[in-house]
């Protein structure tokens, strides 16, 4: 079950932040690099339809959780219970909205900043259930709220970024034009990463230090495997930026951007996975 | 050691889910006590209360938990009748605002 669910997990939180991440970047490159075609977007498409319907699932699968029976994810009863009286259901009622919003906005194209409202609303009020919030100083969650909700909203930036990119780079983009984007994420990612990191020193040090109990050794091994999967996506973007990004106009330099950011992304998505495995972990016994 | 992996750790945390661990409860586990007329139970964080909750069991295993259980926030109160001598368990269970369960149970004794 528990693998399940983090699978599940995984491909909500995925979804959204490659949706969130594409369009702010879409975004901004809209505005500085006016003459860069975008890709058309079936990949988001399809993330957005993967958070809508993975969402439910969610529920069923926290419901099962709170009442310590697999079998409420069935029961129509307990379901309602779940929604209506708890603050994960009446959260899954807004945040559904919202995905199902998401998915008529990117289907009917609408304006990327408000696509990016949406999905960036849909991520961060994750953090509401979240252990951050639960353990924040003082019981002042809104600590822990927001510094969650950054670390996700940074983390999709990171992730639907780099997505976006390997798609300008897949479809041949002219060199010029893709420096140019390269270099404007370089340096809204520079920033997102940065807060990613502090926001992940918060979380970390309310989560383990301020919990009861003692920390787990799954816990902290497997917040050790992600932070070693997080420091080898730096070392590649480090990679990417100093060494191939100035010598883009090289045919073999883009096609090792290109392979580095398919590589970061693919580290990214197990970084996710992590997390969402964390999640169900007990940090503390 | 301990400390310096925390730390280290603490580089990169994750949006992680916390248990409502029983901090405290009143009578005490394995304490003995005149018959009280609250057991209260406070817990690390707010509970759920359409999911949390704690019966009452004299030693011969009858539910002798009393009115129904009342929750609010961290706290957990049942108010039992007047109890008679002997050992008394509390089973509970709590589910905090992250979904998570947590089951326990301890006993006290009436004198």
């Amino acid at each position: 079950m528990i693998a399940f669910f983090t699978i599940v997990r995984w491909l909500h939180e995925a979804s959204l932040m490659l949706v969130f991440g594409g369009a702010m970047l879409r975004s901004i490159l809209r505005s500085r690099l006016p003459a860069l075609a975008l890709p058309p977007g079936r990949i988001r498409r399809l993330a957005a339809l993967a958070a809508l319907l993975s969402a439910p699932l969610w529920l069923g699968l926290a419901t099962a959780q709170m009442a310590g029976d697999n079998a409420a994810m069935f029961d129509p009863k307990m379901l309602a219970l779940g929604v209506t009286q708890t603050l994960f259901g009446q959260t899954f009622l807004l945040r559904f909205a919202l995905l199902v919003l998401l998915c008529f906005g990117v289907l009917l194209k609408w304006r990327e900043g408000v696509l990016a409202i949406l999905s960036g609303t849909a991520l961060v009020l994750i953090s509401l259930t979240s252990h951050a919030a639960a353990t924040s100083p003082a019981h002042f969650t809104a600590i822990g709220i927001t510094s969650d909700g950054l670390h996700l909203l940074t983390g999709g930036f990171w992730i639907g970024g780099l997505a976006l990119l390997a798609g300008l780079f897949a479809r041949g983009t002219p060199a010029v034009l893709l420096a140019g984007a390269t270099a404007i994420f370089a340096e809204w990612g520079m920033i997102a990463v940065a807060i990613l990191v502090m926001t992940g020193m918060l979380n970390a040090a309310t989560i383990l230090l301020g919990g009861e109990g003692h920390d787990t050794a799954t816990y902290l091994a497997v917040l050790g495997a992600k932070l070693a999967l997080v420091a080898a996506m730096v070392a590649l973007a480090l990679v990417n930026h100093f060494r191939l990004l100035p010598k883009l106009a090289e045919d073999a330099s883009q096609a090792a951007l290109l392979r580095n950011i398919r590589q970061e992304l693919g580290l990214g998505m197990l970084v996710v996975a992590l997390a969402a495995w964390l999640g169900l972990l007990a940090p503390t016994l | 050691m301990h400390k310096s992996l925390t730390l280290l750790f603490a580089l990169l945390a994750t949006p992680a889910f916390a248990h409502a661990h029983l901090q405290k409860s009143t009578p005490a586990a394995n304490s003995k006590v005149a018959s009280p007329q609250h057991i209260v139970l406070r817990f690390s964080e707010a509970l759920e209360p359409a999911f949390s909750g704690a019966l009452l069991l004299d030693q011969d295993g009858r539910n002798v938990s009393g009115a129904p259980v009342v929750i609010d926030g961290p706290l957990m109160t049942l108010t039992p009748g007047k109890l008679v001598a002997g050992v008394y368990h509390v089973s509970w269970h709590s589910v905090g605002h992250d979904t998570h369960r947590m089951d326990g149970d301890f006993n006290f004794t009436v004198k």
